[in-house]
């Protein structure tokens, strides 16, 4: 099998405080808002799957909730 | 960075946290810096950075930064302050530490209001502004805006000053660029170096978050104009 590393966007929704800056900047429009709460009380960000990885989202970021991580995949 | 901090939504401090880090990392000077925490919102700063810190009473960093770089010369220090910690109570301070050229580094985060007490209005309140004090909107008897970076740039004493924001992501990665070279003036040996920081108070200020960042980039900066204002380097 051939290994692949991909990227992939990382939300740790407990962070998460709804801000919306990173839905804002996002050029590719691949984050919303969950319907479920978090532990605080927050509609936590999602990432719909599919971008350009940009990492805007982990630039403007004020909750160190989003991560831009490497996925093993094959 | 995996922490969870007690900022509340929209607040630029989380944000400037991360880039201090990021440059305290990509420095290698994890284990040589000691910062000093103000009083504000960014008290508990020293739960969420994993360096040594210190505590100063309100307004008072400057003055312990000059103290411990005094007797621990070959450590890297550095405040972190609001603007009612910088600019009100803490002002003859960071006048004498900037004055004396101390080789410190000051972090001034500005959102032009006290945050940690309620939103009341602070030296860097903009003109017409609605704080809790200002109910009305800051008017000339309440004074002028004090604009810290071109008051610090007339003094012989120091080195690099900059005013940068944290509203957008070309801003931020300004920011960080600052912050770093602010710190590089430390670590050889140049002088005083201060990074103004126009951040986003969207609980002090009434706004919601995507609010507080047009209320930044339109009033904040018309009193507050981004740019470097002093390098020496
Ligand atoms: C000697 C003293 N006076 C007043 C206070 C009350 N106080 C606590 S935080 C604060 C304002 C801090 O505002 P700022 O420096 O702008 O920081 P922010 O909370 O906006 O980040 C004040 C006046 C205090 N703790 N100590």
């Amino acid at each position: 099998m051939n290994q692949q590393r991909k990227k992939h966007v990382k939300i740790t929704a407990e962070y998460c405080k709804a801000c919306g800056y990173c839905i804002k900047v996002c050029p590719d429009n691949a984050l919303e808002f969950e319907r479920k709460f978090n532990s605080s009380g927050y509609h936590p960000v999602k990432w719909k799957g599919k971008c350009r990885m940009c990492g805007l989202c982990y630039t403007v970021c004020p909750d160190f909730a989003v991560e831009i991580d490497d996925q093993e995949t094959s | 960075m995996k922490i969870r901090h007690h900022y509340c939504t929209g607040c630029g401090h989380g944000i400037i946290h991360r880039l201090l880090c990021e440059v305290i990392d990509e420095l290698e000077i994890r284990e040589k810096i000691i910062a000093i925490a103000p009083v504000g919102c960014a008290v508990f700063g020293y739960f969420y950075w994993n360096f040594d810190t210190a505590e100063a009473a309100h307004g008072r960093p400057p003055a312990v930064a000059a103290a411990i770089k005094r007797i621990l010369p070959d450590r890297i220090v550095m405040t972190y302050q609001g603007d009612g910690d910088l600019a009100a109570i803490g002002g003859n301070e960071m006048l004498h530490a900037a004055n004396r050229g101390d080789n410190i580094t000051v972090v001034f985060v500005n959102n032009a209001c006290y945050g940690m007490t309620g939103g009341q209005m602070a030296p860097t309140t903009v003109m017409n502004q609605i704080t809790t004090t200002t109910p009305y909107g800051r008017n000339i008897e309440d004074g002028y805006p004090i604009k810290v970076c071109e008051l610090l740039k007339e003094l012989e004493g120091t080195v690099y000053i900059e005013r940068t924001s944290v509203d957008s992501p070309a801003n931020i990665i300004k920011s960080k660029k600052a912050l770093k070279k602010a710190l590089n003036c430390q670590i050889e040996g140049k002088g005083f170096s201060l990074v103004e920081i126009l951040s986003m108070c969207p609980v002090g200020w009434r706004l919601n978050p995507q609010q507080s960042l047009e209320w930044v980039n339109k009033s904040m900066k018309k009193q507050f104009p981004l740019g470097v204002f002093k390098d020496r380097l």
